[in-house]
């Protein structure tokens, strides 16, 4: 935003605490969830028929029906100890355990009711008395737990987080079953209240890094987190580079794998994943199946990844700066094939592989948007047969077709989404400027990459690290080369965490 | 600031629009690589004016299935190389590009005047490759060689035969620029191979080498000489020599292995001579009545007749450096890199002619292709 719009838009405003004030009435209740078709009351006589009758209220869709009429509404009209004797006892002796329901809670603020409601709380409200009993009664109505649908697993645990904060905790409690699991949680979004807990391994991880996460959360003041952009954007250290600079895992083995290294975790309420925080270079390259596979099998496939990275990032760009610029570079017998492949195509080389990568772009993004089935229909239909018609009719040359293709796939190698399509990005970017200058102008924007990621840090942690940041070489090793796991003694330096010991 | 920054950075966006085209000239020039002609073969000759370049692109492809078509031959003359190739762009619709030129022939007379500036212009031109190999071209001009070539495929695929069947020819291996040059800039002596034109069929053929003294060719070395060379630089992959033995008849032996060692021969310090220790490896292709190898006088007879014939090879080597009075095989680097103590003295020495030349064969024979032969 410009310096000149700064002075429209309205001061902050201050969150409002507490949301309501006043005295905790039904009335005062009802008036807040006037006109929520959701909002239900009801009246329940107990203590006998000559006095005044007590008011449950909850709100349909968030409490668990059966439970409120078994654990609240069954004991008040059978348990004949709530006849008789004054309001004041009965109200007594319900909130002590004459309900059966596990958790009951005494409220006398009314902004904390109206959470409760919202929660799925119900309400019960006595004549006369100042404050009323909250029952936990939400229903437990969620997604079940089902495989990862964005990071496949060949060998290992098949769960994955859902939509429910608690179910997340649970599953990670069920990992990591150590006390010194700790789970810190905040409320974050004006309106929509989410639920965000910050897990990590006291005495593991580095509590520098859970105090700035905690400091981050407590920061963001939005209306909702409801996306995960929501919390992402506001966790990070940098907003202006497309790279990830939290990792995120459907996955609650690998996410506790991320707490057992040293990393912060991070769940919200809504979201079925969970963040790990720092996040480097190496940590987006690595996939999760690597620690379930043999050491060399991982190692090369590492490798793989890394080549990949580089094949996605610069055989558009080198492709074009060869036959534009430093054809001598081509061995001879490619170059008469890329000659005979390129005759009465009447593009230059450089808008025929522009074109490709955004028609590559433009496939990639049909094929998400649909529903998989028809999006398997177009990026076949478009991968196959546009292809093909595109080099018969000569728009294209089968070898930039080829090049296009070989750097898309390479693209996809990347275990994180977000890393592969940053590299998308500068992978046009180094393709304009090759464009401009071959290879020179290749090198300026691999220095300027360079320079880029070296200047990004994650809650402290050098980007680039174990690359860069003063590690040591074996660090660096470590990164590419997946040791047995029992030589692995140490944790990573980089995490700083005060415990690098793993194992004997 | 950021927003200045952002200003500048648009402008020098927007600069390209701006139709000065002198302010990007720092920017590498590109071309179309279906806008050029791939030039692979290149050769110079001696012409009334300086030089005379002809080049040829070998056989390409069409493209869209219609097949190879006939390759591009283009000769000019100027007074220089590069004045020539220049003079080349004008000759065709296609930008002229040498930088895949992968042979490089010099006619007989140009190499007779000296190959030194031809070898500069390899070195010094930004397209041409220091790994093009390098040939003499014997008893004609390489102009007409390449023209020859044309008239049956190019003088690209013949030599890319050649290359390819290096192993299976015997008659001489393949030594690029940069091998010639390094020769040259040590001790102004070198050798490269040579080929003939078969005039009747279009066909280039191998000749052994030329021997260049003082970077002018001063010989040949042909036949038996040729494979001495072989032996002396260890490319023997083809080499398969007969002999006679006493009582057993004709043998065939297959040389698969040769390593040659030059050392000094030292009297009160200076150097009076070089001996060349070469080991021998051969198979016993055929012959010898079908005796087996693991009869010891077999044995010894096949390693001495063996012998025999590699001293003799060696010696017509040594006999033409004498002759010639060139370093051809840069022998003496060869005794200072072997006897590095030594080295100053070996500077010293007198040229080869005044050397005292000695030849020591050691041959073994490994094993016969008969599986009841064996090996050692």
């Amino acid at each position: 935003m410009g310096h000149r719009d700064r002075g429209k838009i309205p001061p902050p405003h201050p969150r409002k605490t507490p949301r309501f004030s006043g005295a905790l009435t039904l009335e005062r209740v009802g008036e807040i969830f006037q006109d929520c078709a959701d909002y239900a009351t009801r009246t329940v006589e107990a203590g006998g028929e000559k006095r005044p009758p007590i008011t449950l209220c909850y709100i349909t869709g968030m409490v668990k029906l059966e439970r409120v009429s078994e654990y609240i509404l069954r004991p008040i009209a059978q348990d004949e100890t709530l006849e008789g004797g004054d309001r004041q006892a009965i109200y007594r002796r319900m909130a002590d355990g004459a309900l059966y329901n596990l958790i009951v809670e005494e409220r006398d603020s009314l902004d904390q009711a109206v959470n409760d409601l919202i929660a799925g709380w119900c309400l019960l409200f006595f004549p006369g008395e100042c404050g009323c009993l909250s029952f936990f009664v939400a229903t437990e109505d969620k997604r079940s737990i089902s495989p990862p649908a964005g990071e496949t697993v060949l060998k290992g645990a098949r769960d994955a987080f859902v939509e429910s904060l608690r179910t997340n905790t649970s599953l990670v409690r069920r990992h990591l079953k150590a006390p010194e699991l700790k789970i810190k949680e905040q409320i974050v979004g004006r309106q929509s209240l989410t639920q965000v807990d910050v897990l990590y391994l006291d005495g593991i991880a580095n509590p520098e890094t859970v105090r700035e996460v905690e400091r981050r959360l407590q920061e963001i003041d939005i209306d909702a987190a409801l996306a995960t952009g929501n919390l992402e954007e506001y966790l990070v250290d940098r907003t202006a580079t497309a790279f990830p600079l939290v990792q995120y895992t459907e996955r609650p083995d690998r996410f506790c794998g991320g707490l057992a290294e040293g990393r912060v975790g991070l769940l919200a309420d809504g979201l079925p994943l969970g963040y790990l925080m720092p996040g480097t270079v190496s940590s987006f390259l690595r996939a999760g199946q690597d620690k379930s596979s043999n050491w060399m099998l991982a190692t090369t496939l590492t490798l793989l990844r890394f080549l990949c990275v580089l094949i996605t990032l610069f055989l558009p760009a080198l492709y074009i700066a060869m036959a534009t610029f430093h054809q001598e570079m081509i061995p001879t017998r490619l170059a008469l094939s890329m000659i005979a492949a390129k005759r009465d195509v009447p593009f230059q080389t450089v808008y025929e592989v522009l074109i490709m990568l955004v028609a590559f772009e433009i496939l990639q993004e049909a094929g998400l948007r649909l529903p998989q089935p028809v999006g398997q229909t177009v990026s076949i239909i478009g991968g196959l047969v546009v292809g093909q018609a595109a080099v018969e009719a000569k728009i294209v040359s089968p070898a930039v077709l080829i090049a296009v293709a070989i750097a898309g796939i390479a693209g996809y190698t990347a275990p994180s989404q977000e890393m592969a399509a940053a590299l998308r990005l500068w992978r046009f970017l180094l393709a304009l400027l090759a464009s401009t200058a071959g290879l020179f102008g290749v090198a300026a924007g691999t220095a300027v990459l360079i320079g880029h990621l070296a200047s990004i840090e994650s809650y402290g942690v050098p980007y680039l690290a174990p690359f860069a940041g003063g590690m040591e070489l074996s660090q660096a090793g470590r990164a590419l080369v997946r040791l047995p796991l029992s030589w692995i003694k140490l944790r990573e330096r980089m995490l700083k965490t005060p415990n690098r010991r793993k194992q004997r | 600031m950021k927003r200045q920054c952002a200003a500048l950075a648009l402008s020098a966006l927007l600069l390209p629009l701006s139709g000065c085209k002198e302010t990007f000239d720092f920017l590498p020039y590109g071309r179309e690589l279906d806008d050029m002609a791939l030039m692979r073969t290149m050769g110079v000759d001696t012409a009334r004016n300086g030089v005379e370049v002809t080049v040829s692109s070998g056989a390409q492809d069409q493209g869209g299935g219609q097949g190879e078509g006939q390759p591009t031959v283009l000769r000019k003359e100027a007074g220089s190389i590069s004045a020539a190739c220049l003079s080349m762009q004008a000759q065709g619709v296609s930008y002229v590009f040498y930088g895949h030129v992968g042979q490089f022939l010099l006619g007989e007379e140009l190499a007779r005047n000296g190959v030194e500036a031809a070898l500069d212009y390899v070195l010094r031109d930004i397209e041409m490759r220091l790994e093009s190999n390098l040939y003499l071209i014997r008893g004609s001009r390489a102009g007409d060689a390449i023209e020859a070539a044309a008239q049956v495929n190019s003088a690209t695929d013949q030599l890319e035969s050649l290359e390819a069947d290096a192993g299976l020819l015997a008659d001489c291996m393949f030594r690029t620029v940069e091998d010639v040059m390094e020769d040259l800039a040590e001790n102004g002596d070198s050798f490269a191979p040579a080929l003939t034109l078969n005039v009747e069929e279009g066909q280039l053929e191998t000749a052994g080498y030329g021997l260049l003294r003082q970077g002018a060719l001063a010989g040949w070395a042909e036949g038996e000489s040729a494979r001495g060379v072989n032996l002396l630089m260890g490319w023997v992959d083809a080499d398969v020599l007969e002999v006679e033995v006493p009582d057993m008849g004709k043998a065939a032996l297959r040389v698969v292995g040769a390593k040659t060692q030059v050392r000094p021969v030292l009297t009160q310090g200076m150097v009076t001579g070089l001996t060349l220790n070469c080991k021998v490896d051969a198979n016993l292709a055929e012959g010898a009545d079908g005796a087996h190898l693991e009869d010891p006088r077999l044995r010894e007879a096949l390693e001495a007749a063996l012998e025999e014939r590699c001293k003799l090879r060696l010696e017509e080597v040594l006999d033409l450096c004498r002759t010639l009075d060139g370093d051809f095989f840069q022998l003496k680097t060869q005794a200072g890199l072997k006897e590095p103590w030594h080295w100053a003295a070996i500077q010293a020495a007198p040229s080869l002619a005044d050397l005292d030349l000695q030849v020591q064969v050691e041959g073994r024979i490994q094993r016969g292709y008969n599986v009841r032969d064996g090996g050692e």
